[in-house]
């Protein structure tokens, strides 16, 4: 009877998330469409379209829409749309890179600066003070040009400008949960140091790390498509978005359409992860509204 | 107080001696042999020879550091080897241009941002107040590169009333200056304005429901009074500090609208200069930036301090 009563628990608290999630305004339900298709679009890239985002066509440069090319074609006769969904890969995949990096070094550095206090929190401390001193921007191009125009390299130069934050974040919550009794009452006994962060802090901190992590996804995205847009980040020919724009900008009268779409997308992913992340933080723990 | 304002010049003291590491070794990060950068693939083995010795590129790292400090705390950053001048004399020249634009915005969206947060939190659950959140949302997910585009297109290219880019200084012609400045100030603004009305809304919110509005309204206080007098005065003080912590995001912001507007400020001077490997020109801007950000943080630390004895309190 218990095990049932339990199940059925757990089943209203899973449906109580999605109803929280997705049915408080159906701006956060739109959003989180747009990322699914975004995802989709990702994955099955090569099924949706017949062209390579790379094939020159150069007697079709810059043409309009038609049956073959719904989007029309850029400056190099290659199709618009391919580019677009081949673009909505890199983003997706920096964005999901850096979030991870960010997210492991951020959690790892907060738990046990949090944990430890005293000289490791000042030392940790003072380092995420000078990170963020930095303007994110300008760290992430000096060094973007140290690590070259690849996918990886670029992740890691964002993941750790958005590294601070996240320290911040995890470091505020350990601090007020380890004076919680069931802290104390594992230290009295003696527990391993490493299990009490691992199997008693971390779990209390997961539902502010996936809405940070999601909302950390826009903001790396953003970060990628200006610095390919400045012309540090992704190196063409690879579809980024940024670098679709700044290409779309030399022909910005005749044909807008070419910077124009680009940074829609741009524009719909970044909103899209913040509206998501919004929702998630509603969903999973209310009492997070305005700390994150 | 006192011991509040030593507390926190220590604190910069040690970020300002991290950031000059930092700085520091981007030259020996970046990519490229700097001698042969300055002088070209044709130079011969005694120029290299003399460029290293003249700049200590021979000498060890930590002895390199300490006299790149050294001339740094004289004002002297080294050389910019495109330009074939003084780093500090480019940037000099280059300041000017980039407060011109940097600093109206960063009052406009102060003002703007802080009036649209409290009308939002005030009225909050309304039609205006999902007005304005809406905005709020489209302004921090717009590329800022992409919205100066669109500006361009819509009001240079098609409607041909705003000129497409360059700078007039406001000493030379003041109304020139507003002319070509009102595309990029308000483009730089939108970003900032958006998260200071954010900031805005969720402070005042949570000033709202605090106990003494509760109090200060069942004491039958007019709603004006509560809002503006008791709960407004409560929920800037945090603004404060998210305003000087965006004065990172504006100089970033310059990057991209200075190099959209084709403007000879701080921005394109170190895009071009990470572009050609200038390193000194790096070196010399991530560090003084960092300096000043560094400086906005310490002021509006300190001014929150004297305005709140609980931050003081804290820091004991």
């Amino acid at each position: 009877m218990s095990q049932k009563t339990e199940k059925a628990r757990k089943e209203r608290s899973g449906g109580e998330f999605w109803r929280v999630f997705l049915g408080k305004d159906f701006l956060t339900a739109i959003c989180f469409a747009i990322i699914v298709i975004f995802v989709l679009a990702a994955l099955f890239a090569p099924l949706l379209t017949k062209y390579s985002p790379f094939d020159q066509d150069l007697l079709m440069m810059n043409m309009g829409t038609s049956p073959e090319h719904p989007l029309g074609t850029d400056q190099l006769g290659r199709d618009l749309l391919t580019r677009l969904i081949f673009g909505a890969r890199v983003s997706l995949v920096t964005g999901l890179l850096s979030s991870l990096w960010a997210a492991l070094g951020g959690t790892i550095l907060g738990l046990v600066s949090g944990y430890f206090g005293g000289a490791v929190n000042t030392v940790i401390m003072r380092f995420t003070d000078t990170m963020l001193s930095i303007p994110p921007l300008i760290f992430t191009m000096v060094l973007a040009a140290v690590v070259g125009g690849n996918l990886v390299g670029i992740s890691l130069v964002i993941g750790l400008s958005i590294l601070p934050g996240y320290i911040r974040i995890v470091n505020g919550l350990v601090i007020s949960l380890r004076e919680n009794d069931y802290i104390t009452a594992a230290n009295l006994i003696g527990q391993n140091k490493f299990i009490i962060m691992v199997r008693h802090l971390l779990p209390n901190c997961f539902a502010s790390l996936i809405v940070i992590f999601t909302m950390n996804l826009g903001t790396a995205i953003m970060l990628e498509s200006t610095l390919s847009y400045l012309g540090v980040g992704i190196t063409p020919p690879t579809p980024a978005w940024g670098v679709m724009v700044a290409d779309g900008y030399k022909f910005l009268l005749n044909v807008p359409r070419l910077a124009i779409f680009p940074g829609l997308c741009i524009m719909l992913i970044v909103i899209s992860f913040n509206i998501v992340g919004d929702g998630l933080r509603d969903a999973l723990d209310p009492r997070l509204r305005g700390k994150l | 107080m006192r011991r509040f304002i030593l507390k926190r010049i220590g604190i910069s003291l040690i970020v300002i001696m991290l950031i000059s590491v930092f700085s520091f070794s981007l030259v020996h990060l970046l990519p490229g042999d700097p001698a042969v950068l300055a002088l070209g693939s044709e130079a011969t083995k005694e120029q290299i020879r003399n460029f290293r010795e003249e700049f200590h590129l021979n000498e060890p790292v930590v002895k390199q550091y300490v006299i790149w400090i050294k001339n740094a705390l004289h004002g002297d950053f080294g050389i910019s080897i495109a330009y074939k001048r003084s780093v500090i004399s480019c940037l000099s020249e280059r300041l000017p241009r980039t407060i011109a634009i940097g600093l109206p915005a960063l009052i406009i969206s102060s003002i703007l941002g802080i009036l649209f947060g409290i009308i939002s939190a005030v009225n909050r659950g309304k039609f205006i107040d999902k007005m304005i959140t809406f905005i709020v949302t489209l302004g921090i997910g717009t590329p800022t590169f992409w919205l100066g585009m669109i500006g361009i297109l819509v009001f240079g290219l098609k409607m041909g009333i705003l000129p497409l880019s360059g700078f007039v200084s406001p000493s030379e012609n003041f109304a020139q200056y507003v002319y070509y400045s009102i595309m990029p100030v308000t483009v730089l603004s939108l970003t900032l304005l958006a998260s200071v009305a954010r900031q805005t809304r969720s402070n005042m919110l949570e000033v709202i429901n605090q106990d003494f509005i509760r109090t200060a309204r069942a004491n039958g206080l007019a709603e004006r009074s509560v809002i503006y007098r008791h709960a407004l005065k409560n929920s800037l003080i945090p603004v404060i500090t998210t305003i000087g912590m965006q004065v990172r995001v504006i100089v970033g912001g310059s990057l991209i609208v200075e190099q959209l507007f084709n403007i000879a400020g701080i921005g394109t001077l170190l895009v071009s200069a990470v572009s050609a490997r200038d390193y000194m020109v790096v070196q010399g801007c991530v560090f003084l930036i960092s300096l000043f950000t560094v400086a906005c943080n310490f002021i509006v630390d300190v001014l929150y301090g004297l305005v709140d004895p609980r931050i003081r309190k804290a820091w004991r």
